[in-house]
């Protein structure tokens, strides 16, 4: 009798084992099939996105500067891609067209609008456009008392996006000052040229002096990095306070349009353009030598969100990496007035060199990501998009 | 009496010996049904990552090369032999858990003699199952067309 029941019992023990391992591990195989069929579908999607934002142009073709005055309306938009107007080249984006996906003063596109021009319900995605390789410098400004010299000593660690260092990488660090004569306002530009060792670091310093009664006002500090004179990243620091106070230097196509909120603090002080100058990394062009008085280069504070524009023939062909706006403005303390220094024009300035396109945390199941090598006004920066389901 | 306990005894070890075939048939029909499962699996078409994984390499690889030549800097490292800024431009460009190795023939498929133009190790590329090839072929440098055909191998680390 005991017996028996010593054969039923490990009977039982036995088809328990068995019938556990059939109704868990036999369906966890095909499971780890599906998530992996779900991934395969999702990198489709994916590069079928990819292939779409890069590639086309979208509808209207000029759909980033469709309008003379720069502002922008995104129901104006029908199809969406970042391809360069009128450019058959691959991977070359449209530096008109990639602004409008940030915060922009002059209208943006939201991502509710891009993800219904794609197609995309069901999924949600990130665009993340970022330069080739990370820069990170420090700049310490040192002004005589009597203004007529500045010290500047510098940084910069350049590594890959993974941290690794990136040696021999050549950088230039331009030092560019506002300077306040008894003849009048001048731009001065001063640049130094420095290797990385093998740790991804250099560092220099750089001395500006001035001559009779002339003062440096505001100083500016441009990096251009480059490696194998393929990436080239342009960061900045700059001695100015607040610069956000002054104004917000804007391009599109051929037109330079300052921007600023009405409500921004010191809004209704008077400035005027002194000095525009572009900066393409490697030469440096004058657009524009004003007095630094007169209505025509007044910044008109007011009710309105353009304070000022001009358009300069040619400006979208040149691609300007970099613009320089010298302004004269009324100070509260003793001296009455001086010069500031203002860069730009578009986001990835204001965002250290990294823009994000609905930075949301990816969804926690199954995700696909695609990198691409793209072009945007001659440099060269890394597209990323993030797709999964919603 | 004894041979009531005898017939008693008989019966139970009879009971037993028929307990453990059933024992021994349980386990004997589990396994034919889980072998069944087994082979199918082997038969099953289970998607494979290493073609979607080496066309992915091979999007990649195209697209750096193209943008260097967009930037009119891969002919110009390729036909002045600036060996060490193509290597340099190939490992800022290409994600960071890529390897690479360039090779650079004429268009009779003579290798151009060059240093290696690497990053990794050169064996990953001979043991790894996913290895992405991309071709692309530069006319010339300037006004002279000598086409050269440069061969990208990629891995992912």
């Amino acid at each position: 009798m005991t017996g028996e029941a010593y054969d039923h019992l490990m009977a039982l023990v036995v088809f328990g084992v068995i019938f556990t391992a059939a109704v868990f591990i036999v369906p966890s195989l095909s499971y780890v099939n599906l998530l992996y069929l779900q991934q395969q579908q999702l990198q489709n999607v994916a590069l079928s996105v990819m292939k779409t934002i890069l590639f086309d142009e979208g509808y209207p073709a000029n759909w980033g500067s469709m309008h003379g005055t720069g502002m922008f309306n995104e129901t104006d938009v029908q199809r969406f891609g970042l391809a360069e107007f009128g450019d058959p080249s691959l991977y070359v984006l449209d530096p008109n067209k990639v602004q409008r996906l940030a915060n922009n003063p002059l209208g943006n596109i939201s991502y509710a609008k891009v993800k219904e021009l794609l197609g995309l319900s069901g999924y949600d995605f990130s665009i993340v456009l970022r330069p080739l390789f990370n820069v990170d410098r420090s700049v310490t400004i040192q002004k005589s008392s009597d203004e007529a010299t500045a010290t500047i000593t510098w940084k910069a660690n350049v590594s890959r996006s993974d941290g690794q260092p990136v040696p021999k990488a050549i950088v230039f660090p331009t030092v560019i000052c506002a300077i306040d004569s008894n003849t009048g306002f001048e731009t001065r530009t001063q640049q130094a040229r420095a290797e990385t060792d093998m740790l991804g670091r250099s560092q220099g310093t750089i001395v500006v002096s001035t001559t009779g009664n002339a003062k440096i006002k505001d100083v500016i500090v441009i990096f251009r990095v480059t490696v194998a004179d393929r990436a080239t990243i342009v960061v900045s620091s700059q001695d100015t306070e607040d610069p956000d106070d002054i104004a917000k230097i804007n391009v599109v196509g051929d037109t330079i349009v300052l921007t600023l909120p009405p409500d921004a603090p010191g809004s209704s002080d008077a400035r005027w353009i002194t000095n525009i100058q572009l900066y393409n990394y490697e030469t440096s062009i004058s657009l524009l030598n004003g007095s630094g008085t007169g209505t025509q280069y007044k910044l008109n504070y007011g009710p309105n969100l353009i304070v000022w524009s001009m358009a300069f023939a040619g400006l979208d062909s040149t691609e300007p990496g970099v613009l320089i706006i010298t302004f004269r403005t009324e100070t509260l303390g003793p001296g009455g007035r001086t010069l500031a220094i203002l860069i730009g024009p578009w986001a990835l300035w204001n965002q250290g060199g990294i823009m994000k396109f609905n930075p949301l945390p990816v969804g926690s199941g199954a995700s696909a990501s695609i990198e691409r090598d793209v072009i945007i006004a001659g440099m060269a920066y890394v597209a990323e998009l993030r797709l999964w389901k919603a | 009496m004894e041979g009531l306990m005898t017939k008693t005894k008989r019966t139970k070890n009879q009971r037993s010996r028929k307990g453990q075939m059933r024992v021994v048939e349980a386990v004997m029909a589990s396994l034919i049904v889980v072998s069944a499962v087994a082979f199918l699996y082997v038969f099953a078409a289970t998607p494979s990552s290493q073609p979607q994984e080496t066309s992915e390499l091979e999007k990649i690889g195209h697209n750096v090369l193209h943008d260097m030549h967009e930037q009119r800097l891969l002919t110009r490292f390729v036909y002045n032999s600036e060996w060490a800024n193509l290597t340099s431009g190939l490992f800022v460009s290409l994600p960071t858990n890529v390897y690479f190795n360039l090779s650079i023939y004429d268009t009779n498929g003579n290798s151009i003699s060059h240093p290696l133009i690497l990053y990794g190790n050169e064996q990953i590329f001979d043991s790894s199952k996913a290895v992405a090839s991309v071709t692309y072929i530069v006319p010339g440098y300037q006004a002279n067309y000598s086409p050269r055909v440069l061969v990208l191998k990629l891995v992912r680390g």
